[in-house]
């Protein structure tokens, strides 16, 4: 009886030890904090987190070695998706309490041609630049 | 290709930045007043590749041109891409401002081998396409290589992580080759003087 314990323990263990946890926290600027865990000693390390919206992929990035990743969120509801190595993968939804800026940031066209004006602007500087030192 | 900010360890962002901050230096000092017009057109072509997003299986990869950039700039593509880098960085995301020393060797250290294969000036035309092949796709597969090597010396954990960033890059390296092959004979019809380098 007492073998049977012990092995249902240890089982109850390892699978506790390869199920991936996952702890999503809101920051401030619309961003959120996404920790993912195995057991508090053994974070998940460079996982990749997925925030999606149905089945569109809104931002992907990987988590750092605490197992932490901050995000952007450009959406109320999303599903945080986890993926860990050798298959193990976790999913959470998750909604914000505080309101979303999405419609600032949907458009890159401008942000484009804002980086396109200081490209130009920073090689005028560095034109003047040598011109002064020749 | 661009390393994010939080994954690397800090001596490895130190060294990387000091190494950057000196090259960087160098590149501006070596870069001539008449070739700005061009770094400036380089760096927009290197900042609105990265918006070309090719999907690969369950993730995407984006283009680089880092190949032309290095060809035509020389040691001068550290001053172009780092300008693409740091606004990619602060208006996107990309990468980050503190890896910006990381994300600067991996990407336009390699660019130099595309200046190196031009200036071994190979005249058979076959030899010719596929240097002109080489220019393009060995700078991304060198900067492929680098970015595995560095998530990989970092972390033990990075390791599956570099594997899969390097086979993700790979058809960006056959295709960045074929861009190179295509714009370099556009350039010999309609612009020889551009590549009297």
């Amino acid at each position: 009886m007492y073998k049977i314990i012990i092995v249902l323990f240890t089982c109850t263990q390892i699978l506790f030890a390869h199920s991936l946890k996952i702890f999503v926290s809101e920051l401030e600027n619309g961003k959120i904090e996404v920790y993912a865990y195995f057991t508090k000693s053994s974070v998940c390390k460079a996982c990749e987190v997925q925030v999606k919206n149905a089945d569109k992929i809104l931002a992907q990035v990987l988590t750092d070695n605490f197992g932490k990743a901050e995000i952007l969120l450009k959406q109320k509801s999303v599903e945080i998706v986890v993926q860990a190595s050798l298959g193990h993968r976790g999913q959470v939804s998750f909604t914000a309490t505080q309101p979303t800026e999405q419609t600032k940031d949907d458009n890159p066209f401008i942000k484009i041609l804002i980086a396109l004006s200081v490209i130009a602007l920073i090689f005028l500087l560095l034109y003047n630049v040598k011109r002064s030192k020749n | 290709m661009h390393i994010s900010e939080g994954v690397l360890s800090a001596n490895i962002l130190i060294a990387s930045d000091v190494i950057a901050l000196g090259i960087l230096a160098y590149a501006f000092w070596r870069l001539q007043r008449e070739q700005m017009v061009f770094a400036a057109v380089l760096s927009a072509l290197f900042f609105v590749a990265s918006f070309v997003h090719i999907p690969i299986g369950p993730t995407a990869t984006h283009l680089l041109m880092s190949g032309i950039v290095g060809l035509f700039l020389g040691v001068g593509a550290f001053v172009a891409i780092f300008v693409g880098l740091l606004l990619q960085a602060l208006l996107f995301g990309y990468g980050g401002v503190s890896v910006l020393g990381v994300n600067l060797l991996i990407i336009a250290t390699p660019a130099l081998i595309a200046r190196f294969l031009f200036q071994l000036k190979l005249q058979t035309i076959g030899t010719q396409l596929l240097v002109d092949f080489l220019m393009g796709a060995l700078p991304i597969l060198v900067s492929s290589l680098l970015l595995a090597g560095v998530l990989a010396l970092d972390n033990e954990a990075f390791l599956s992580v570099a594997i899969l960033s390097l086979l993700t890059n790979l058809p960006i390296v056959l295709l960045e080759g074929i861009f190179m092959v295509m714009i370099l004979r556009y350039l010999r019809k309609v612009s020889p003087r551009l590549l009297e380098i």
